[in-house]
C-alpha cells in the first residue's frame, strides 16, 4: 500500500519533530511546515492526505490557514490541534471543514485512532 | 188690641230678624277685618322669615364652597411649582408671582412667611409689609403642623380690610420651614355671594362676629355716620342676638321703637377657619309693611263697603219702624198689618237687592249647610248663570273634593257659634280654579239659638298666585343651593356625577339627565354619567366638538339651549336625539373661569316643551353651581394625586432620607432609613442630634463642609450604626435648608447603603483577580502544553518501540501516567482561572446541548458510545452564561464517557418541570456505566473528590458544575438508575417570557 502523506503544521519545531517521529513509526510519510504560508504552499505542491494544523501560530492563524487550504482543495482532510479547549473556535473550525479537533497535549492513542478513521473511512 | 198685639209680635219678630242680621253682619265684618288682617300679617311675616332662612343658608354654603374652592386651587398651584417650597431664594419671587397670577381675582396677596409669622416676601410686592407679623400668628403653630391648606380668619389688622387667609405650610422634609399665605378679602366674597342674594328689594346682609363686631357691611353709612367714621370694627349693639345667632340659625322679629314696625332679622353662622362669624340678613320693615299695608287697604275698603250696606239696611229698618208707629196710632191693624207686611217685604227685597248688589260673595246657609242664598257677586265669581238649582244643595260641594272635609269642619265650628275663616280653592262653572278667603259666622235668634250661617268670600286667586310664584322662586333658590352643597360635599367625581344624574332631574322637571365632560386631548365630549336606565346606552357616547350637535353648540356659545320639540329641532343632531330618547331638552354648558368642563343635558322622554317655563338666569345659575362642583372635585382629585405622588416618591426612595428641623430635631425618616438603620420612625422622630452616625465627628464634619461650602455636601463616606449595633458604610449627600432670611431652617440628607456597592466591588475585584490569573495561566499553559505534547509523544513512541527493554517500558509507562496527570491539572486550572460571575443572556438550552455534543460526538462514536438525544420541543429561553453552561454540559458528558470505558448508551434529555410555582428546564445526562457507589454519593460534588484512577481526574469537574449551576440559582443532583448507571440532573430557572422571535 502506498504510504499516506501527513502534513504537520506547528510553529514549535520540537512538536513537529516529535509528531514526525510518531507518525513515521506508524508508517506515514511526514511533511513539516512552521507557519500557515508554508503549509499552504507545501499542500499545493504535495497534496498530502491529512493535515495536522495547530491553531495558535504567529502570522497566519490556524483558522485562516484552514480557509486557504479548503479553498485550494475542498476535499482536504484537516485535524485542528489546539492548546486550549476552546469550544467556539473548535466549532468554527468544524464549520470551515476541519474533520476533527484535538487538544494539546496530544493524546497519542486518540490521535492514532482519529487518523486511521479518517484515512480509512474518509478516502475509502 | 189683640190685632195690634199680633201685629206687634209680628213686627217685633221681623224687627228682631233685621236687627240680628244687621248686628251679625257688622260683627262679621269687623271680625273678618280683624282676623284676616292679623292672619295675613302673620302669614306674610312667616313667609318672609322662611325665605330669609333659606337665603342665609344658601349664602353661607356659597361662601364656604368658594373658600374651599380657592383653598383647593391654592394647594394645586403650590404643588405645581416646587420652587415655592424650595431653598433657592432667587426663585421665590417668580414662584410667588406665578401662583399669584393663577389665583388672580381670588387672592389679594400672596405671602411667604416664616414659622414665626414674620412676612418675608409678598406678591404683589409691598415693601412696608416685610418684617411685619401676620395677625394669625397665634394660630400658626397648629397650621404648620398640618399639611395642606388651612383656612384662617378673618382678621383685620394688616390690610385695613377684613381678610381670610389660607395658609399652606412649606416643608423641607418633615420640618415646616415657613408657610405660603394667601389673603382673600372677605369683602370680595361678600360682594359675590351676599350682595346678589336678596329676599326683598331693600333687604341687605352683613357679617359680624359673636361679640357683635361688624366685619363686613354693604351700607356705606349707618345711623348717620359713615362706616369709616364709626370704624368698621364698631360693635353693632342693636343686636344682642349675636351669640344666639352663632349658636343656631334662625329668623327673629325685631321691633324697633322708632318705626314701630316689624323688621326681620335672620342669622346663620359661618365657621370660617375656627373664627365663628354670623351672617345677618335684615329685611327692613318697609318691604314687609308694603304687602301688609296693601292687604289692609283692600280689606279696609271691603269692610267699609259692607258697613255701608249694613248702615243702609239699618236705616231702612228704622224708617219702617217709624211707619209702624204711625200705623199703630191709626189702629187699623189689619190694614197696617198688611201694609207693614208689604213694607217689610219690600224692605227685605231691598236689603236682598242690596246684598245682591254687593261686590262680595255673601251666602246664607241653613243649619244643614245647604245654600239658601248667594249674592250676585258670588254667582258672577263662580260663573253661575242660574242659581236656583244650587239653592238647597250642600254648600261644601262647591269646593273641590279635597277641601270639602275642611269646609265642613269650619261650618261645624260656625254652627257651634264660633267665628272661623279659611283659604281654599274652588272651581268655577267653567272649571277654572280660584282661591277664596271665606269667613263663616252664625246668626242667632232672640233666644240665642243659631238659626243661620252667613258666609262671605273674597277672591284671593291673584294674591295666591303671586305668593306661589314667590314661593317657587324661593324653593328653586333653596334647591339650587342644596344641590350645589350636596355636590360640593362629595369630593369623589363618580359620586358627584351620580348625585347629579340621580337627584337633579326632578328639580327641573326632567325624566333623565346626561353628563358629558370635555376630553381636551381628543377634542370631544365623552359621556360620563346618565340617569338610570339610560346609562347603559349612553356610556359609549362620544361627541366631537366640531360635530353638529347642540352639546357642542352650548359649549362654544356658553349659553343654555332649550329645545321644546327636539325631534324637529334643526339645532339638534337628530341621530343623537333619537338614540338618547329626547323629546324636549335643555342643554347647559358647564363653565368655570373660561374653561370648558362639559355639558349637562336634561331631557324629557315624553313631554314636549317640558323646560319652556325655565328662565335663562335660573338655568345659568344652576349650571354654574354644578360646574363649580365638578371643577372642585376634579381639582381635589389632582391635588390628591400630586401629593400622593410626592409622598410615594420620598417613601419609595431606595435611599435613606432623613431631615432635621431648625432645632436639629429629626423630622423626617423615610422607609429607606428604617430599612437601613433598623429603627422605626416613631423611635427617632423628634430626637435631637445625629442619631445614625457611628462617629459624632463625622456628623460635625458634614455640617462644617456644608456651611463652609454652598450649603451642600455630596458623596461623603461615613459609617452609620444601626439599631442592633452593626456598622453600615454609607455615602451621604446632604443640604442645609435655608429660610427666606437666609437662616438655617434644617437639613436633609440622602444616604446610600454602601454595603451593596462594596459587595459588588469586592466581587468585581475578585473576578478581576481571577481574570488576571486566567490570562497568566492561559499563557503559561500554552507554553506547558507544547513541551507536554513532546514528552507524551516521545514516551508513547519509546514505550511502543519493540526494541525497548520491558523494564524500561514499565518505568516509562509510569512517567506517561504522570504526564497525563499534568494534562488534567492544567485543564482544570485553566477552567478555574477562567471562572467569573455568570454573564447572563437569553440562551437556547437545546441548542447548547447540541453544540456541546458535537464537540464530543466523534470521540463518543470511536468509543462505541451510542447517543440517545431526547430534547423537549418547546423549551423556554433560559437566562444564563453560555460558556459556563456549556462547561457544565461538557463536564457531565465527559464524566458519562469516562463511566463507560467499554462503550454503552448515553441518554441526553430535556423537559420543562414545575415545582413550588417556579418553572425549570431540566437536563438529564444518563449513562449505562456502573453507577455511583452509595458511600460516594454525598461527596460527589466536593472539590478534589474523585473515583477515577490517579492521573485520570482532578476531582474538580463536578465541583465546578455545582458552582456554576448554583451561581445560576439552579440545582444539580446525581442518582443511580435502577437499570444500572447514573443520571445527573440539572435544573435551571426559566425566564418569565416567551422565546425570542415569538
Amino acid at each position: 500500500m502506498m504510504s499516506c502523506k501527513v502534513l504537520v503544521v506547528d510553529d514549535e519545531i520540537f512538536v513537529c519533530k516529535e509528531l514526525r517521529k510518531f507518525l513515521e513509526d506508524k508508517g506515514y510519510e511526514v511533511l513539516e511546515a512552521y507557519d500557515g504560508d508554508q503549509a499552504v504552499s507545501l499542500y499545493s505542491q504535495e497534496r498530502p492526505d491529512l493535515v495536522l494544523l495547530d491553531v495558535r501560530m504567529p502570522g497566519k492563524s490556524g483558522l485562516e490557514t484552514l480557509e486557504e487550504l479548503k479553498a485550494l482543495d475542498p476535499e482536504a482532510s484537516v485535524i485542528m490541534v489546539t492548546a486550549v479547549r476552546d469550544s467556539e473556535l473548535a466549532l468554527q473550525a468544524m464549520k470551515e471543514g476541519a474533520f476533527e479537533y484535538i487538544t494539546k497535549p496530544i493524546n497519542p492513542e486518540y490521535l492514532e485512532l482519529a487518523i486511521e478513521t479518517k484515512l480509512t473511512l474518509g478516502r475509502g | 188690641m189683640s190685632d195690634k198685639r199680633e201685629f206687634k209680635a209680628f213686627s217685633d219678630w221681623r224687627g228682631k230678624f233685621v236687627l240680628i242680621i244687621s248686628g251679625a253682619a257688622v260683627l262679621l265684618i269687623l271680625a273678618h277685618l280683624y282676623f284676616s288682617t292679623q292672619y295675613m300679617e302673620d302669614s306674610i311675616v312667616e313667609q318672609f322669615q322662611r325665605h330669609q332662612v333659606t337665603v342665609t343658608g344658601g349664602m353661607v354654603k356659597g361662601i364656604k364652597a368658594r373658600l374651599r374652592n380657592i383653598a383647593a386651587e391654592l394647594s394645586l398651584q403650590l404643588a405645581k411649582d416646587p420652587r415655592i417650597l424650595g431653598r433657592d431664594r432667587s426663585g421665590y419671587a417668580a414662584a410667588l408671582q406665578g401662583v399669584y397670577e393663577e389665583l388672580k381675582g381670588f387672592v389679594h396677596g400672596l405671602y411667604r412667611i416664616d414659622t414665626r409669622g414674620v412676612i418675608l416676601m409678598r406678591y404683589p410686592p409691598k415693601q412696608e409689609r416685610l418684617g411685619q407679623i401676620v395677625p394669625e400668628k397665634a394660630l400658626l403653630k397648629k397650621v404648620l403642623a398640618a399639611p395642606g391648606v388651612t383656612i384662617l380668619g378673618p382678621f383685620s389688622s394688616l390690610i385695613g380690610e377684613y381678610i381670610v387667609s389660607l395658609v399652606a405650610p412649606a416643608f423641607e422634609g418633615r420640618a415646616p420651614v415657613g408657610a405660603v399665605r394667601a389673603v382673600i378679602s372677605l369683602g370680595d366674597i361678600a360682594h359675590e355671594f351676599i350682595l346678589p342674594a336678596k329676599v326683598t328689594e331693600h333687604s341687605y346682609a352683613f357679617l359680624m362676629d359673636k361679640r357683635g363686631l361688624i366685619f363686613w357691611h354693604p351700607r356705606k353709612e349707618y345711623g348717620g355716620k359713615t362706616l369709616e367714621e364709626i370704624g368698621r370694627g364698631a360693635f353693632f349693639k342693636m343686636f344682642p342676638w349675636a351669640k344666639k345667632g352663632e349658636a343656631q340659625d334662625g329668623s327673629f322679629r325685631y321691633k324697633d321703637g322708632a318705626g314701630g314696625g316689624v323688621e326681620l332679622v335672620a342669622f346663620s353662622s359661618i365657621d370660617v377657619g375656627g373664627q365663628g362669624l354670623v351672617l345677618v340678613l335684615v329685611t327692613p320693615r318697609e318691604d314687609i309693611a308694603g304687602p301688609i299695608k296693601e292687604y289692609k287697604r283692600r280689606n279696609g275698603a271691603f269692610a267699609g263697603l259692607l258697613l255701608l250696606i249694613v248702615a243702609f239696611v239699618a236705616y231702612k229698618y228704622t224708617d219702617s219702624r217709624n211707619r209702624r208707629v204711625l200705623l199703630e196710632q191709626e189702629r187699623d191693624h189689619f190694614l197696617r198689618e198688611r201694609e207693614l207686611a208689604e213694607e217689610v217685604r219690600a224692605s227685605e227685597a231691598k236689603s236682598r237687592a242690596l246684598l245682591e248688589g254687593s261686590p262680595v260673595c255673601i251666602k246664607l246657609l241653613d243649619l244643614d249647610f245647604r245654600l239658601q242664598f248667594m249674592s250676585a257677586a258670588g254667582q258672577e265669581m263662580l260663573c253661575i248663570t242660574d242659581i236656583n238649582p244650587f239653592y238647597g244643595q250642600p254648600y261644601p260641594d262647591i269646593y273641590a273634593e279635597p277641601h270639602r272635609a275642611r269646609i265642613t269642619e269650619h261650618l261645624e265650628r260656625a254652627r257651634a257659634g264660633k267665628l272661623t275663616s279659611l283659604e281654599a280653592p274652588a272651581y268655577d262653572m267653567e272649571g277654572r280654579e280660584g282661591w277664596y278667603h271665606t269667613t263663616f259666622v252664625s246668626v242667632r235668634d232672640g233666644d240665642g239659638r243659631v238659626e243661620y250661617i252667613i258666609s262671605t268670600s273674597v277672591d284671593i286667586t291673584e294674591r295666591k298666585q303671586a305668593e306661589e310664584e314667590l314661593q317657587q322662586s324661593f324653593e328653586e333658590l333653596g334647591l339650587l343651593y342644596s344641590a350645589g352643597q350636596t355636590v360640593i360635599k362629595g369630593l369623589d367625581l363618580e359620586e358627584t356625577l351620580g348625585f347629579i344624574v340621580r337627584e337633579t332631574p326632578a328639580f327641573l322637571g326632567a325624566t333623565h339627565c346626561y353628563v358629558l365632560l370635555v376630553d381636551e386631548d381628543r377634542n370631544e365630549l365623552v359621556g360620563v354619567a346618565a340617569t338610570e336606565p339610560y346609562w347603559a346606552d349612553f356610556q359609549a357616547a362620544r361627541i366631537r366638538m366640531d360635530e353638529r350637535s347642540a352639546a357642542a353648540w352650548v359649549l362654544t356659545h356658553n349659553e343654555p339651549l332649550v329645545s321644546s320639540r327636539a325631534w324637529e329641532d334643526k339645532r339638534l343632531n337628530q341621530r343623537l336625539t333619537e338614540q338618547y330618547r329626547v323629546r324636549s331638552a335643555v342643554f347647559l354648558p358647564l363653565f368655570v373661569r373660561d374653561r370648558h368642563l362639559g355639558v349637562l343635558i336634561y331631557a324629557h322622554d315624553e313631554q314636549e316643551g317640558a323646560f319652556d317655563h325655565l328662565d335663562k338666569e335660573t338655568l345659568s345659575r344652576f349650571a354654574g353651581q354644578t360646574a363649580l362642583a365638578v371643577a372642585n372635585v376634579k381639582l381635589f382629585d389632582q391635588v390628591k394625586a400630586t401629593r400622593d405622588y410626592l409622598d410615594t416618591l420620598i417613601e419609595q426612595s431606595m435611599d435613606a432620607i432623613v431631615a432635621t428641623d431648625r432645632s436639629g430635631k429629626l423630622a423626617l425618616f423615610n422607609k429607606g432609613a428604617e430599612e437601613l438603620s433598623g429603627y422605626r420612625r416613631d423611635e427617632v422622630i423628634g430626637r435631637r442630634g445625629p442619631v445614625l452616625y457611628a462617629r459624632q465627628d463625622d456628623a460635625k464634619e458634614v455640617m462644617r463642609r456644608m456651611r463652609e461650602g454652598d450649603g451642600t455636601v455630596s458623596g461623603f463616606e461615613t459609617t452609620f450604626r444601626s439599631k442592633d449595633g452593626s456598622l453600615i458604610p454609607v455615602l451621604i449627600s446632604a443640604s442645609i435648608l435655608y429660610d427666606e432670611d437666609g437662616q438655617e431652617a434644617g437639613a436633609v440628607g440622602f444616604s446610600k447603603d454602601l454595603r451593596v456597592r462594596k459587595r459588588a466591588e469586592e466581587a468585581l475585584i475578585q473576578s478581576e483577580k481571577l481574570a488576571a490569573l486566567g490570562r497568566l495561566t492561559a499563557g503559561v499553559s500554552h507554553e506547558i502544553l507544547n513541551p507536554l505534547t513532546v514528552i507524551i509523544l516521545g514516551l508513547h513512541r519509546t514505550i511502543n518501540n519493540p526494541d525497548t527493554h520491558p523494564e524500561i517500558k514499565s518505568d516509562l509507562q509510569g512517567l506517561r501516567d504522570q504526564a497525563d496527570r499534568i494534562t488534567k491539572i492544567v485543564e482544570d486550572l485553566l477552567y478555574f482561572a477562567r471562572y467569573r460571575l455568570p454573564e447572563r443572556r437569553s440562551i437556547d438550552f437545546n441548542d447548547i446541548i447540541k453544540r456541546t455534543l458535537s464537540l464530543l460526538e466523534n470521540e463518543l462514536t470511536l468509543r462505541s458510545i451510542a447517543v440517545d438525544l431526547r430534547l423537549a420541543e418547546e423549551i423556554p429561553v433560559v437566562s444564563a452564561d453560555h460558556d459556563q453552561i456549556q462547561q457544565v454540559i461538557l463536564n457531565l458528558l465527559t464524566n458519562a464517557r469516562d463511566a463507560m470505558p467499554d462503550g454503552g448508551r448515553l441518554v441526553l434529555s430535556t423537559e420543562m418541570v414545575q415545582t413550588d410555582g417556579r418553572k425549570f428546564v431540566e437536563l438529564r445526562v444518563e449513562d449505562t456505566g456502573e453507577g455511583i457507589a452509595p458511600e460516594h454519593m454525598e461527596q460527589l460534588f466536593d472539590p478534589f473528590f474523585t473515583t477515577k484512577p490517579e492521573g485520570k481526574g482532578t476531582g474538580l469537574g463536578l465541583s465546578i458544575c455545582k458552582g456554576i449551576v448554583e451561581a445560576h440559582e439552579g440545582s444539580i443532583r446525581a442518582e443511580n438508575v435502577p437499570e444500572g448507571g447514573a443520571v445527573f440532573v440539572v435544573r435551571l430557572g426559566v425566564e418569565e417570557r416567551k422565546r425570542e422571535g415569538e
